[in-house]
């Protein structure tokens, strides 16, 4: 995998490092890497499509697991998705500010804010919860 | 071509006889402690400059690995390589970059936010550099009651991993020894998949066979937040704060500054009265200690501002405050953190323009950087001080308020709204179109700031500060001696003009009527007669653009020449010289509440453009500020002429 092609003279020092069977060039590299820019994100499963609402509609408080995006090809659901919103992750609305928006949202471990536009994108489902849920409403 | 050797290549060795330094890169999500480990590596050798064109800041630092320099390079933070702002475009072109790009990377991953940290590794891996991971908090997923096993964790990702506690010197050592190295560095033989539901699985898998267990609400951070961010105790608690904060900085530093400005007034006797010709005297005096005096009097205020900010910030406070003035902060299409570069330009806008480096979005940036002069700096309070009280006398109440006071207050209140204006109209102007990025803030747990943390956050910025813009208000207080104290007048002259030459105070006047700088203020004066100033005042005002309180100084040095025992009596009964209006009064209600407009608005500080210069990049945003504000000044100096003219 590792070095890069154009920049690798001496093969000889590069013994400790796996081999790949051809090193990529920049050209290859620069689209492995605008490819991060055209991902899918999953369509929600259609067996929790009806009790899904939005992140911004639940209740304060309220433990959910991430179901999918309203809108899967809008950039900045790929955003949330990077930030951690994935299907089957336990997410939580912990507060709202005191006009309402924003929202503290806690998921993957950390406390993100974010504005109740975005978090409209987020479909949750209220029901089934799991082992790692089940754990945040211990802790909480 | 590229003007690499193959000695420098990707898997750079440290042998002799090579020529360049090994550079590094740190990447890794916002808050992740990217900076914490960059000082630790780096120390105060860092320096702050900017990726060309843009306004984000670069910082850049060397190390010593291997009894080596090499360069270290703390990229901004990123979410992902799929980019949404300037700061992670940067960070994936610093990636792409054929002939420049990192020799090295070192993946600073958050332990108390691993999912989210292994999917930016994913994309960082497409990259195809030789990458070590740092894990940080590990300590605080501990704390939680989470759980992680780093050389599980090696061998499931194929990276090598070291810990990087803050504050943990044995870790910063390993850390070096790997960074000798980067031959050693393992490499994963499969790069991690980034199809969203192979990349959640090969996330899960990797957290499972590391052994990595969610860390539990943080119980110490709720707590706190549930008082500090509760509706209405949590809004009152800001307010207070903020309070505070705004107190401390005008009374902890004035008596320091006072005591600054002391010394150099010593200093600047003692040059008097030892320096025998009397221009070099006055140059020395005025120009040299004067003008060092006049960058070290805002050294305490603006350290003491850092300070203050780096506590806010280190402690996790500063992500609360832009939560909660979010909502009001998108009124002026801008987000919660511009507020705290807002709040730092009460002081000085110069840490204000710094601050906005915290903010992702390009447009928010440059929006507010541009309206940060607008909020009521320091450097007005002087001139405040002097117009109130020629304005209004020191009894009048409102109730039981000072009106004196009120009118301060309103004035304060006047910047801050010029300020959201001025940032909404900024933003309007640059991106009207553009869409809005996406609010996205972590609250990190709350935490004491260590003493080396808070230390450097204060030094590397004051460090800056004297060093760039020192130098320009130097320069700038020696001209403006030279203006006002040239062309030299002789005996001869001032015989002949008719003036006592044993009489300092009349050849002092003589001299500033017949310098370059009243040569200025006469030419100048048309564009500010209809603003009620004379000749006098105008050079005031043009000697002001270099620094605010200068015009206090100007008008002292200008009242005192005609009366040194009674100045401020001097002023109030200053009259129109030959012209249209002679023997008018000058200082009159309308003429007054029209310069204190003049000044609420205009730009006169060159510290500030160059500031504005050095964080956008460019000559013309400084440039657009001044003739914007310029001519804002001017038109409601105008306006409040008339309006006080009708009232009074």
């Amino acid at each position: 995998m590792f070095p890069r092609a154009r920049k690798s003279a001496d093969s000889s020092r590069q013994s400790r490092t796996t081999r790949p069977p051809a090193s990529p060039t920049a050209a290859e590299i620069k689209s492995d890497i605008a490819e991060l820019s055209d991902r899918h994100l999953p369509d929600v499963d259609p067996s929790v499509k009806g009790g899904c609402v939005t992140l911004n509609a639940l209740r304060a408080g309220t433990l959910a697991q991430v179901a999918g995006f309203a809108e899967p090809e809008h950039p900045v659901s790929r955003r949330l998705f990077d930030l951690g919103f994935a299907p089957g992750v336990p997410v939580k609305l912990t507060r709202r500010a005191p006009m309402r928006d924003p929202l503290v949202i806690e998921i993957a471990g950390a406390e993100m804010v974010l504005r109740g536009a975005d978090a409209s994108r987020v479909l949750v489902s209220c029901d089934a919860a799991d082992d790692s849920s089940a754990r945040i409403a211990r802790a909480s | 071509m590229s003007c690499h050797d193959s000695s420098s290549t990707s898997a750079a060795t440290l042998e002799r006889g090579r020529t360049a330094a090994p550079r590094f890169a740190l990447v890794g999500n916002p808050n992740a402690g990217k900076s914490t480990v960059f000082n630790a590596l780096t120390g105060l050798r860092a320096k702050v400059a900017n990726y060309p064109g843009v306004t984000v800041a670069r910082y850049e630092g060397t190390a010593t690995v291997g009894g080596e320099t090499v360069i270290v390079e703390d990229l901004p933070g990123a979410y992902s390589l799929d980019p949404l702002s300037p700061d992670e475009k940067i960070v994936r072109d610093s990636l792409l970059d054929e002939d420049r790009h990192p020799d090295a990377l070192i993946a600073v991953l958050d332990a108390t936010s691993l999912p989210r940290s292994l999917g930016f590794l994913a994309h960082v891996q497409r990259a195809q550099i030789p990458t070590l991971v740092a894990l940080t908090h590990v300590d605080e997923l501990l704390r939680r009651g989470g759980a992680l096993d780093p050389k599980a964790l090696e061998k499931a990702l194929g990276h090598k991993v070291v810990l990087a506690t803050a504050g943990d010197r044995r870790h910063t050592e390993t850390l070096r020894e790997a960074m000798a190295d980067i031959e050693s560095w393992p490499a994963p033989e499969v790069p991690a998949p980034i199809d969203p539901t192979d990349a959640h699985a090969w996330g899960s898998s990797v957290l499972g066979s590391s052994g990595w267990k969610h860390p539990n609400a943080d119980t110490r951070t709720r707590r706190i937040d549930s008082v500090l961010l509760h509706p209405l105790i949590g809004t009152i608690i800001f307010f207070v704060t903020m309070l505070a904060f705004f107190q401390v900085i005008f009374t902890l530093a004035a008596p320091i500054q006072e005591w600054v400005e002391d010394l150099f007034a010593q200093w600047s006797d003692l040059a008097r009265a030892h320096i025998g010709v009397d221009w070099l005297a006055g140059f020395v005096a005025d120009g040299l200690i004067g003008g060092l005096g006049a960058v070290l009097v805002f050294v305490p205020q603006i350290a003491l501002l850092f300070l203050m900010i780096s506590l806010l910030e280190s402690s996790g406070y500063m992500a609360r405050a832009a939560f909660l003035m979010d909502r009001v902060m998108s009124r002026a299409g801008l987000e919660g953190r511009a507020f705290v570069a807002m709040l730092s330009s009460l002081a000085c806008a110069i840490p204000g323009i710094m601050a906005t480096r915290s903010l992702p979005s390009a447009k928010d940036r440059l929006a507010t950087m541009m309206a940060a002069p607008l909020m009521t700096c320091s450097a007005r309070l002087p001139v405040y001080t002097m117009l109130i009280a020629m304005l209004i006398p020191a009894d009048a109440r409102v109730g039981f308020l000072s009106l004196q006071g009120l009118t301060m207050f309103g004035m304060y209140l006047l910047g801050a709204v010029a300020s959201m204006v001025g940032a909404w109209g900024f933003g309007k102007v640059f991106g009207g179109s553009a869409q809005t990025l996406p609010l996205c803030m972590e609250m990190p747990s709350y935490q004491i700031p260590t003493f080396r943390q808070v230390l450097v956050n204060t030094w590397v910025p004051v460090k800056g500060f004297l060093s760039k813009v020192g130098t320009i208000i130097l320069v700038l207080t020696i001209v403006l001696w030279g203006l006002l104290n040239l062309p030299a007048v002789n005996d001869a002259e001032l015989h002949a003009a008719g003036v006592d030459v044993s009489d300092s105070e009349e050849v002092a006047t003589y001299q500033l009527e017949h310098s370059y700088g009243a040569a200025m203020g006469k030419a100048v004066q048309p564009v500010f007669e209809p603003l009620g100033f004379d000749w006098r005042v105008s050079v005031g005002v043009v000697a002001s653009l270099g620094a605010r309180e200068v015009f206090v100084s100007t008008l002292g040095q200008i009242a005192s020449a005609g009366d040194p025992d009674n100045p401020a009596d001097a002023l109030e009964s200053m009259k129109w010289g030959p012209g249209p209006h002679e023997g008018e009064l000058l200082f009159t209600p309308p003429m007054i509440a029209a310069l204190m407009m003049f000044f609420a608005f205009a730009l006169q500080c060159t510290s500030t453009i160059a500031a504005l210069k050095r964080e956008s990049g460019a000559w013309r945003w400084p440039a657009l500020a001044f003739v914007t504000f310029f001519a804002v000044a001017w038109l409601s100096a105008f306006a409040t002429r008339l309006i006080v003219a009708a009232l009074t």
